[in-house]
């Protein structure tokens, strides 16, 4: 079963942290960009079958509800995805209206992720985000009136002036929301973003985001939420089925500008061009695959669970060096090995990418 | 033969930037030894290096022909010196090898260290010394108190010395009549057995060694059998000839009184060791000219290339360099942390910053250095005495019965405003104060014993710092002394590394330790584990600095699926690992090794 991925690339306003693929749209720009949507489905349907949709972008709540409808239809006829399967749409909570949610709801979507990013007034300031608190409250009030039972919201972690008590603030939040989803994404300035361009003063540091990170898996913990992946936590199971599969090396579509997928062993992805993606929505760039057994660790790591010991054993990982190397980071406190897995600890999360390279001389 | 009469031979000596190569173009133009159109700026100084920073490295020759008012044309040959003390030696050979001295001082800021000290080696030389006073074109030029200073200072007369701008051009004519009047024509009879005395040699790779000679007595012509006396070494002249600006003229022989050259088909640079005389095999000289002896390399230093896999262009380019250099000497060594590499020696810091800027810009390699290290004189327990190099081979403390470093009679010119500057800088530096005179009201002349351990580290950089670089330094060597030595080594996790080791003054041992210790703290960035930087003492930890681990290192988000994006900066970041030198888990920048060589004061 593979999932596909909806690139939305439109936004009201652009964020001065994002620099994903996204711009404001005009009524003319969307209707292009929905058939030529509804033409790739209908060009790559018929081989193989998804049971997730993932509607993500730039805001894709932007899109009419019709068209969303329609999306979701041609993804049922020509991936078999069935009304039981994860269908998420990421959300703006000032465009979630009683209405929108509504006909969400009816469109078949069943689960919300909902861009909160935090629980203090003044870091939502500082991101330049348009929303307030009592936009979130209200969303996530009506979506569960509407029938919504898989909620998530974002949460950035690294604002400029948070500290930990103000992720202990927002932690707060999210635990009057009572949902049981949540993802904690680090920010990271991309240099050719306004951030980028011009950092604020008082961003946090590696050390204090480190701090806070740790503070904040600690508080979702008490919180009934487990951490499944670096940055996911969920309660009673409700883990993205969607985003599993990019941690599991399951095959992915992604459709529209800016999308990546994993098909058949290949990844390949859209340009992220709006103009050259609606003149041939079938061209797509194919990347370099990194050595699979490598992209296999690197990705299992990223899952709270880990790897099993007998994978890397299979795999040809685990020798006498490695075992060596992996004691050290057990030592320190950067891996856990039991019960023949072999996974993270939050600490060792942080530092993943170091972990990856100490383990592994051979990335390709 | 040759009218020995018409011949003069002369060098230049000066302080670095008191004009000495312009003064020689303004002479080469002046006589038209060279085309106005092949004149390029400082035609003597040949290497980029010499040009760029201004100093003279290598001796070198030209023979002009002026066309005096006397109606006689003479032959002018000039020795080019040069002008750093680590070259001290060759510059009393080339003196050797003249009659007169043009004594070049700048008229804006008078004598300097390097000039009393290359003024003494021509006054002991029996040279005539023609002091002239260039720069004059300067607002800040003081003509009559450099004249009066030169007489004060050095104590020959001045008061008629030609005022000249060898920029302009202004004066040069008084210069080369002044050549003519007061420097004495070469002695030496031809009949003689031969005493060439060699000043200089360079590779060529089709003719072999070129060597520059002055013949002292003797003839010498192609065909000849020699013999060189220091090394015995034994060969048959193919060419000999004059020195032209641009190029080398074939002559049929060189007579007493001529500077030339001479050519053997000589592979060997060693073989034609500067100061050594040259003499016929089959009716040599009885003895060979005063003054020769074997320079030995005062400072070493390990070079290691930066890639590994450049080893063998290293030691290529090494080899290239010992062509044209027999001062340089060098061998192979292996470091842990650094991997294969040489062990070099130097005469000075200025010699060796040369070849390290050499390799680097002529043969492209990018090298690591070591910490400059002098020669120790080590009595053991057992009486047996090591002359130790490199730290590493440093003994045990409880092996030595008596540690001895090399030292230097140091001569500071500063204005009297920084001699307290210079005290207190000297003194830290283990100083012994001589003598202090003053050379007129706003200048001194201080004089120390240093040792020469002391100098090869960072000294130059504080002396000029402290004075506004005003101060200028001049030292010859003195023996050695003993001194309570220890060697400091730098462990990274607990393990020493190499590389980092060196010899220091058991007092200075904590100061320097814990400076290297936060110097590497800053040049070494944060890993996946904390890393302990110790300096330590005979066993002893000194002081500790640590790195601690890093906290963050990973992508936020796979966001839709975009696993490229990650696969990218680990790459970015396995390529940085690799511009790392991996010393057991410990990944430590190039820059690290190169930071410690300078510390702040």
């Amino acid at each position: 079963m593979i999932g596909l991925y909806i690139h939305v690339p439109f936004c009201i306003e652009k964020c001065p942290y994002c620099n994903f693929y996204s711009f404001r749209a005009n009524k003319k720009q969307k209707d292009v960009y929905f058939s030529a949507i509804l033409a790739e489905i209908r060009k790559r349907g018929g081989k193989k079958r998804a049971n997730t949709l993932y509607l993500g972008g730039g805001t894709p709540t932007l899109l009419e509800s019709d068209k969303i409808n329609k999306i979701i239809k041609y993804a049922t006829c020509y991936f078999g995805l069935g009304c039981d399967d994860e269908i998420t749409i990421e959300a703006n909570p000032k465009t979630l209206s009683k209405k929108k949610l509504f006909e969400l709801k009816k469109a078949g979507v069943n689960r919300l992720s909902i861009g909160a990013q935090s629980g203090s007034i003044a870091e939502l300031k500082a991101l330049g985000r348009k929303h307030n608190l009592r936009d979130v409250e209200n969303a996530v009030r009506i979506a569960k009136s509407e029938g919504f039972e898989n909620i998530s919201v974002d949460i950035i972690i690294g604002a400029p002036g948070q500290t930990v008590e103000t992720m202990l603030e927002t932690l707060e939040f999210v635990e009057k929301l009572d949902i049981d989803h949540c993802s904690i994404y680090q920010l990271k300035i991309e240099p050719e973003t306004p951030f980028g361009q011009n950092p604020p003063s008082n961003l946090a540091s590696e050390d204090d985001v480190a701090t806070i990170y740790l503070a904040a898996i600690e508080r979702l913990k008490k919180m009934g939420f487990k951490q499944y992946e670096i940055s996911n936590f969920s309660k009673k199971f409700k883990q993205s089925k969607h985003n599993l599969k990019y941690w599991t090396r399951e095959e992915y579509i992604g459709f529209g500008p800016g999308a990546h997928s994993f098909l058949d062993g290949k990844r390949f992805f859209h340009e992220p061009n709006f103009g050259k993606y609606i003149s041939d929505v079938m061209y797509v760039r194919h990347e370099e695959v990194l050595n699979p057994n490598f992209e296999w660790l690197m990705l299992g790591l990223r899952l709270a669970r880990g790897v099993g010991l007998l994978d890397l054993k299979r795999k040809g990982f685990w020798d006498k060096v490695f075992e060596a190397k992996a004691k050290k980071l057990q030592d320190v406190g950067y891996v856990k090995l039991c019960g023949g897995r072999f996974c993270l600890t939050p600490r060792g999360m942080l530092v993943q990418n170091a972990i990856l390279l100490n383990l592994c001389d051979n990335i390709h | 033969m040759n009218n020995k009469k018409f011949i003069r031979n002369f060098c230049i000596i000066a302080h670095i930037d008191h004009g000495k190569s312009t003064l020689a173009d303004r002479i080469l133009e002046l006589t038209e030894t060279v085309a106005k159109r092949d004149m390029e700026e400082q035609l003597l100084d040949n290497m980029d290096i010499e040009r760029e920073r201004g100093i003279t490295i290598k001796a070198r020759a030209v023979k002009l022909v002026y066309h005096a008012k006397d109606k006689n044309d003479y032959e002018f040959n000039l020795i080019d010196t040069p002008g750093h003390v680590d070259f001290n030696y060759e510059v009393s050979r080339s003196l050797a090898a003249c009659e007169g001295a043009l004594l070049v001082v700048d008229a804006s800021q008078g004598i300097q260290a390097q000039t009393l000290a290359n003024t003494y080696l021509a006054i002991e030389h029996n040279l005539e010394i023609i002091p002239i006073i260039n720069k004059i074109d300067l607002p800040s030029a003081d003509p009559q108190r450099t004249i009066q200073e030169i007489e004060d200072v050095i104590g020959i007369p001045a008061q008629d010395s030609p005022l000249i701008s060898a920029k302009t051009g202004l004066g040069i004519d008084d210069v080369l009549e002044k050549i003519v009047s007061d420097i004495p024509a070469p002695s030496g009879l031809d009949s003689k057995p031969l005493q060439a005395l060699i000043f200089d040699s360079i590779y060529d790779s089709y003719k072999g060694v070129i060597v520059y000679v002055r013949i002292k007595q003797g003839t010498i012509k192609p065909g000849d059998n020699i013999r060189m006396m220091a090394t015995g070494a034994e060969f048959t002249v193919v060419s000999t000839g004059c020195m032209g600006a641009t190029e080398l003229v074939p002559n049929e022989g060189l007579f007493a009184g001529d500077v030339g050259f001479v050519t053997a088909s000589i592979k060997n640079i060693g073989d034609t060791k500067v100061g050594d005389t040259i003499t016929s095999a089959q009716n040599p000289a009885k003895e060979p000219l005063p003054g020769y002896r074997q320079v030995s390399p005062m400072v070493f230093s390990g070079i290691y290339p930066t890639d590994g896999a450049r080893y063998g262009d290293l030691r290529e380019a090494l080899e290239k360099l010992q062509l044209n250099d027999a001062s340089l000497i060098f061998e192979p060594e292996t470091s842990k942390a650094l991997g294969f590499g040489f062990r070099c020696g130097f005469l000075g810091l200025l010699h060796m910053e040369i070849v390290q800027e050499r390799i680097e810009r002529e043969y492209n390699i990018d090298i690591i250095t070591t910490a400059p290290s002098v020669v120790y004189k080590i009595t053991m327990t057992d009486k047996t005495v090591r002359m130790i190099d490199n730290p590493t081979n440093y003994p045990k403390n409880d092996k030595i019965l008596k540690a001895q470093e090399p030292i230097v009679r140091a001569t500071i010119l500063v204005p009297t405003e920084f001699v307290g500057n210079i005290m207190e800088l000297c003194q830290q530096r283990r100083g012994i104060f001589k003598d202090m005179k003053y050379i007129e009201q706003t200048r001194a002349e201080l004089s120390y014993i240093l040792p020469l351990g002391e100098i090869v580290y960072d000294f130059f950089d504080v002396l000029k710092s402290k004075t506004k670089g005003y101060a200028s330094l001049d030292y010859e060597m003195a023996g050695y002394a003993e001194a309570k030595l220890v060697k400091l080594d730098i462990m990274l996790n607990g393990e020493v590394v190499d590389a980092l080791s060196f010899i220091v003054h058991a007092d200075s041992a904590y100061s320097r330790g814990r400076k290297i210790a936060e110097k590497l703290k800053e040049n070494i960035p944060r890993q996946l584990f904390e890393v302990p930087i110790q300096a330590a003492v005979g066993g002893k930890i000194i002081a500790r600095e640590t790195v601690r681990a890093m906290r963050k290192d990973v992508l936020a988000k796979c966001y839709g699926g975009d696993i490229s994006r990650k696969k990218k900066l680990l790459e970015k970041q396995k390529e940085g690992k690799k511009r790392m030198r991996q010393l057991g888990s410990i990944e430590v920048p190039q820059e690290a090794f190169m930071a410690v060589l300078k510390l702040d004061e």
